[in-house]
């Protein structure tokens, strides 16, 4: 939009006018806030910033960001680790007298000491070729436990024939034993 | 050394730096509180709110963005300051008619040049807010039209009407006296 010279003239005249009421209302020296004053909003500035000794290490915009990224990652924290599914209960015994070797060894952990010690053993000696129909771990078997034993006796090997039999009986308490073993 | 902006000074105030605040606050403190002072007639009361209005300033640091130039933020927060105060009390009072009465009194020069100045402050005083105040902020901060405008939420052509009215009503008064 273009101004035309009335427009202009106006403008110039509205000016002019302006410019003598600011010289009659003007006085000697323009008015200024009292020295007081001044001291007292510079004071002010300065306390809102920590007396002005330096920077904070952090913008307080950022501040309210931060408080509220640690709440999260908390918050985070405690939802992943009530999701963890609680550990299941383990049966006293599994299908055809064979028991789950982590299975075995925490539950007879809970126990006693020594029942630990017992499991830790059926572990070892439980045959690789002998695996569950659902598991791939090795399990203990009766009947081999059992051969095992025999050929113990067979060989005299009297103080770890009564250990394997203590052990045997722990793991399979009612398991029938053949009359060469028993007591 | 190049002289920093308003709007620079601000930002570095808002971060901590109080050496900028000083010089930000020189250099507008004597037209802030002239503006102040037009608004509301009396000392007591342009000292409350010119200190007032500072503080809200400092209270708002972390707000300030730069894009908005500083001296119409400022203004701003001036201006509902001032804003809140008449809301509180009652419109100010007009002054009493022996003031322009008297303009005409004493045959000493520069009595009549102070007596013609109260008689225009006074009759600036007798304005609608609104003209008041855009013509204060005309005369005394030197702001245009759109940062007028920007300041008090009206278009620029209502600031100029507003303008044009103050003038006309003050112009009328100066030539009552140089004629009475």
């Amino acid at each position: 939009m273009s101004t035309g010279p009335h427009d202009q003239k106006e403008a110039q005249r509205f000016e002019q006018d302006l410019d003598a009421l600011r010289q009659a209302l003007s006085g000697p020296g323009d008015v200024e806030p009292p020295e007081l004053l001044d001291r007292a909003v510079l004071n002010t500035a300065r306390r809102a910033v920590g007396t002005g000794r330096g920077r904070t290490w952090l913008p307080n915009r950022w501040l309210g960001a931060v408080a509220t990224a640690a709440v999260v990652v908390i918050a985070l924290t405690v939802v992943i680790q009530q999701d963890q599914p609680a550990p299941v209960p383990l049966p006293e015994e599994t299908n055809g007298f064979r028991l789950d070797q982590e299975s075995a060894s925490a539950q007879i952990a809970e126990k006693s000491e020594e029942s630990r010690k017992i499991s830790a053993r059926v572990a070892t000696q439980a045959a690789p070729k002998e695996k569950s129909a659902d598991s791939s771990d090795p399990v203990p078997n009766a009947e081999s436990w059992i051969n095992r034993m025999l050929q113990l006796k067979a060989s005299q090997q009297e103080e770890e024939l009564a250990n394997e039999l203590e052990a045997f009986r722990s793991v399979f308490p009612d398991h029938p034993l053949p009359p060469e073993l028993e007591p | 050394m190049q002289e920093r902006s308003d709007e620079t000074l601000m930002k570095a105030y808002a971060q901590g730096d109080t050496e900028a605040f000083e010089h930000l606050y020189s250099r507008h403190r004597a037209p802030l509180y002239r503006y102040i002072l037009r608004q509301v007639g009396d000392v007591a009361t342009a000292n409350d709110l010119y200190q007032g209005s500072w503080e809200k300033i400092i209270r708002a640091r972390t707000k300030y963005r730069a894009a908005v130039p500083f001296r119409a933020w400022m203004y701003r927060i001036a201006h509902n300051h001032v804003m809140d105060h008449f809301r509180r009390i009652k419109p100010v009072a007009d002054l009493p008619a022996e003031s322009l009465a008297s303009a005409d009194a004493g045959p000493d020069e520069q009595f009549l040049q102070e007596t013609r100045e109260d008689a225009l402050r006074t009759a600036m005083s007798r304005l609608p807010a609104e003209q008041r105040e855009a013509l204060s902020f005309k005369l005394d901060s030197g702001l245009d039209l759109q940062t007028i405008a920007d300041i008090t939420g009206v278009n620029r052509e209502t600031v100029k009407s507003r303008l044009r009215y103050a003038v006309t009503k003050l112009k009328r008064t100066l030539g009552d006296l140089n004629t009475g």
